[in-house]
């Protein structure tokens, strides 16, 4: 009843600056009155003003000036081409114009135990990460680059890329002798976008294979590695890859050297026995995801390689299918697996091939009471039928990593082998220090 | 001869076809460049960015923008003179230019600045500014000549913490405007006793520390006085709670007619202050939005509130990071909220982006609430490192269908919604007065953008403004409930929302197709009720009755 009255009330009130307003408008339509603006002030503009605009209709107790009679304050104002705060610039074009380079260093000392064959004691480790130095150089390129503007054609566009060379130090061999210095990049890429297309990448050079895990960055610094590491000996491989979207999933495919980390003895044109070669594939859950799963393939003919060693340079036919996922569940645990099934054909053996079985679980949690101490607990297996037996190498291993600033983490790593098919079981303790620094 | 003019107006836009949107700010004068303090973001403090605001702060009818602004400090944390970056004031020439007025409107000092709340806060009828910075934040009280004057220690608003959020609103229901001001983390320049935990860098944060290596700082709450001054009642009001203040937005949640409060903390479980007459108990983890689905707390950043399924209750959308989705938690009343993001298809595709300021307001003017998202990473060689993720990122766009659910169409809205920027506050307002929504962005680091939206002109909207009687003279917190035919629309009066940005408080709805005519109901703070006739393809003023 309330309303009622004052919306009657209000009603008539509404009629008379009904009418005002309409006077105030249709002034302004034959460009008179104050509803001009005093800096472009004028009839043009209040013309142009009124086309885009359409009625203002003031209804109940409403101010008729409100909108169209009150007339602009008459502030002082600087021309924009005058204005000594205009720093419009160029063109942001993506924001994504820079350079960056970090430093890294990375020592790895490690106790051995139960291998008859060696003196225990602590030395630097040969083990994954190894001990290097490194260098990351990161950029990322607009479309209006120079490289991009002058030289790459308009539909190859340079996107990004990722330099780390790094120079292993140490004992670079399982047996423990110093083998030089090795240069062994971990990502090595230039990454084009064809065509501009959205998540459409185009990499070349050296990059983690689309096989296998499917890591949010390139695992570095890390004892604890995919299944592929082990079984394969490789993570990174040289080559091209092209990336893409499928709807809500990411597909990648990637024909590569087989040379691993470092440059084993390329061959890929020749018509040696020792030629090599990978075509790696992968379709899954993006790697921002909760919830990441993927299948992936592998082929190719691949020497033995671990890291950046190279066991054995005659190739080995492969095959490989992988099925990974990995879940973030809530802020402090993440947990995942990895299955891969294949063969290994042996070119001496006259076309034999003998099954490969892989498989790892793994958790990572953080403390929440104290975020600095990080833990990973693995467990990873790679059976290999071999002459009519199984040849396993298995191990749990249990890293405890605490980040001691920005810039320095240190990792404890122990691994206890449960099977090994080279040799003895063994016990390991690494001990990594890890320093990466802008 | 109103009707006339309508008559010869096309009658709707095609329902169906995405809005427009292209970006005129460097050919309308909007050349404002956002400044974090370095080349490189090398802190937490140069990720957040910043907000903006759409205001009419010289009362001439044609919004003006507001662009809020960092600079360079230096080791102990004050603004460096030489090269100080300042604020951008933008008068609207009402010729589809704008003109940059900070010097002479008196907000050339240089702070660095996170967001603003816009309000006319001392009820003379003239829009002020609070400004939160890192470091003592500022109330630019509007004179009314185009000028404004620091009133900020007069006033005993200047927290000299890291604000971020502020909102003015009643709330203790005295007829003024409060202010509440969110407060982010406990973070000093050139500090190095925090460092990225092994948490932080397994974020991503391997440069700096991340918002989870911080400690959390307390928000604060001030009573207006009623004579320019401000009292701290945070403590007497019960906003206590610690937590890593972004957004903040004021809203009538469990409509009993008192502002509500709610706060999209980043890193930490957000709050949701439940006002029970002018005192606070924080309720989130009960209602149900201090988390995520899974039960995380999100990295929250932006905040807006809107009645999206009709049903009379307000419903809250949250900004998070990436791998995390934004969430729309429906509310199903009483204080309770549903999380229903992956049901009404506002999850789709965001999980690679971090959201930052957002709308939910009709952008086609078909009657149904659309959602814009402003988006941009964090740390700037993230596109070198991963294979997924960008630094700049597409903003994105959904469209509200009469299903209950939401479309994606950002790719169908013009190449200027889909260029990768680094987005943070966005404002929505209707700048240019054509009947649609346009939108203005703070990117960091980079230029803000003014996305006209190019809607066919059509009479299928209606706008309302409330003149509220003074001390809130712009009805803060009224509630408007816009029908046509048998479609309503409630929608509360508010400004401040989004992402440290404050918006137009002018209420806009579509109108689909249907009658011209319909009525508008306004549920005033002072308790007032008043019911008007409005018109399609109108803009109403309406005064508060006596």
């Amino acid at each position: 009843m309330a309303i009622d009255t004052l919306s009657n009330n209000t009603g008539l009130r509404a009629r008379r600056r009904r009418v005002s307003c309409c006077v105030s408008m249709l002034l302004c339509a034959v460009g008179i009155g104050a509803c001009a603006s005093p800096t472009t002030g004028g009839p043009q503009a209040a013309a142009i003003v009124l086309a885009r605009t359409v009625q203002v209709d003031v209804a109940s107790g409403a101010s008729p000036h409100e909108l169209a009679a009150i007339p602009a304050l008459d502030v002082p104002r600087g021309s924009p081409r005058e204005d000594p705060d205009d720093d419009w610039g160029a063109e942001d074009d993506d924001g994504s114009a820079l350079f960056a380079t970090y430093q890294e260093l990375v020592v790895s000392v490690g106790h051995v135990s139960g291998d008859r064959t060696r003196r225990n004691g602590v030395r630097l480790s040969s083990r994954a990460p190894g001990s290097y130095v490194g260098l990351d150089l990161l950029g990322t390129f607009a479309r209006t680059a120079g490289v991009n503007r002058e030289v790459l054609p308009d539909w190859l566009p340079l996107d990004a890329m990722d330099l780390h060379p790094r120079v292993l130090f140490g004992p670079t061999t399982r047996d423990g002798s110093f083998d030089d210095l090795d240069f062994a990049p971990q990502d090595f890429w230039l990454r084009f976008n064809p065509l501009g297309i959205d998540r459409l990448g185009l990499r070349v050079g050296q990059f983690v294979i689309p096989y296998g895990d499917n890591p949010t960055l390139a695992p570095r610094q890390r004892a604890l590695l995919p299944v592929e590491a082990k079984d394969l000996g490789l993570k990174w491989d040289w080559g091209v890859g092209v990336k893409g979207p499928f709807q809500e999933f990411d597909w990648e495919v990637a024909a590569t050297l087989g040379t691993g980390e470092s440059w084993h003895s390329p061959r890929p044109l020749s018509g040696s026995d020792r030629r090599t070669g990978l075509i790696t594939a992968r379709i899954g859950a993006p790697t921002y995801r909760d919830l990441q799963y993927g299948l992936s393939v592998l082929y190719g003919d691949l020497p033995v390689i671990r890291g950046a060693e190279l066991l054995q340079p005659e190739p080995i036919s492969r095959r490989r299918i992988g099925l990974n996922a990995r879940l973030k569940q809530g802020t402090y645990v993440s947990l995942g697996g990895q299955l891969t099934f294949g063969d290994d054909g042996v070119r001496t053996d006259a076309g034999a091939t003998r099954d490969v079985v892989g498989y790892r679980a793994w958790l990572d949690w953080v403390d929440p009471a104290v975020p600095d101490i990080r833990a990973t607990l693995q467990l990873d297996s790679v059976g290999r039928e071999r002459r009519g037996r199984d040849a396993d190498d298995t191990a749990v291993a249990l890293e405890l990593a605490y980040s001691m600033s920005t810039a320095v983490t240190l990792k404890l790593t122990i691994e206890h082998q449960l099977d090994a098919s080279m040799g003895d079981e063994l016990d390991v303790i690494l001990f990594t220090l890890v320093f990466f620094e802008n | 001869m109103i009707c006339a003019a309508f008559g010869s107006l096309p009658r709707a836009a095609q329902a169906d076809d995405p809005p427009q949107f292209t970006d005129v700010a460097g050919e309308s004068g909007l050349r404002f460049r956002h400044e974090f303090g370095a080349k490189r973001v090398e802190n937490l403090l140069q990720t957040t960015g910043a907000g903006c605001a759409f205001l009419d702060y010289d009362n001439d009818g044609w919004l003006d923008a507001f662009m809020v602004n960092g600079t360079t400090l230096d080791e102990s944390g004050a603004p460096v003179a030489a090269g100080a970056k300042r604020h951008g004031l933008f008068h609207n020439d009402g010729d589809g230019t704008f003109s940059r007025v900070t010097q002479t409107a008196g907000l050339g000092e240089s702070t660095y600045g996170q967001g603003c709340a816009c309000a006319d806060y001392d009820g003379d009828g003239w829009t002020d500014i609070y400004v939160t910075n890192y470091g003592p934040n500022r109330l630019y009280r509007n004179r009314g000549d185009g000028t404004f004057e620091d009133v900020s220690a007069k006033a005993g608003v200047a927290d000299p913490r890291w604000s971020t959020g502020a909102v003015f609103f009643d709330h203790d229901g005295d007829g003024d405007l409060d202010l509440f001001v969110a407060n982010y983390v406990r973070y000093r320049v050139g500090s190095k006793s925090v460092h990225a935990s092994a948490l932080s860098k397994r974020s991503g944060y391997i440069r700096f520390p991340g918002p989870r290596d911080y400690e959390a700082d307390g928000d604060v709450l001030y009573r207006n006085n009623g004579d320019g001054t401000f009292a701290d009642v945070t403590v007497d009001a019960g906003v206590t709670a610690r937590g890593k203040g972004l957004g903040v937005i004021a809203s009538d949640l469990d409509s009993d007619g008192d502002q509500d409060l709610f706060v999209a903390n980043d890193a930490s479980p957000n709050f949701l202050y439940r006002n029970d007459g002018g005192h606070f108990v924080e309720v989130a983890v009960r209602a149900g939005v201090a988390f995520d689905t899974e039960g995380r707390d999100t990295a929250a950043m932006g905040v807006d509130v809107a009645d999206v399924d009709s049903d009379g209750k307000p419903d809250i959308f949250v900004t998070n990071m990436i791998g995390e989705f934004n969430n729309l938690y429906r509310n199903a009343g009483r204080l309770s909220f549903e999380d229903v993001t992956r049901r009404t298809g506002l999850s789709d595709d965001n999980y690679r982006y971090v959201g930052w300021g957002t709308r939910l307001v009709d952008f086609d003017n078909d009657g149904l609430l659309d959602c814009f998202v402003a988006n941009g990473h964090f740390v700037d060689d993230v596109q070198a490192r991963s294979q997924s993720v960008t630094y700049g990122q597409r903003n994105m766009l959904f469209l509200g269908t009469e299903q209950g659910t939401f479309r994606n169409v950002t790719g169908d809205c013009g190449e200027h919604v889909q260029r990768k920027r680094v987005g943070r506050g966005a404002a929505v307002g209707d700048y240019d007065r054509d009947g649609d929504l346009d939108i203005l962005l703070l990117n960091s680091g980079g230029r803000c953008e003014l996305l006209r939206n190019d809607l066919p002109q059509n009479d299928r909207w209606c706008q309302v403004r409330l003149r509220g009687k003074s001390p809130n003279t712009q009805a803060l917190g009224a509630v408007v409930t816009i029908t046509f035919g048998k479609r309503s629309r409630r929608t509360e009066v508010r400004a401040a929302g989004s992402y440290l940005s404050s918006s137009d408080p002018t209420v806009h709805v579509g109108l689909a197709r249907g009658p011209a005519k319909g009525t508008a109901t306004v549920a005033w703070p002072s308790g007032k009720r008043s019911r008007h006739a409005v018109t399609a393809g109108s803009v109403v003023v309406i005064e508060e009755p006596e």
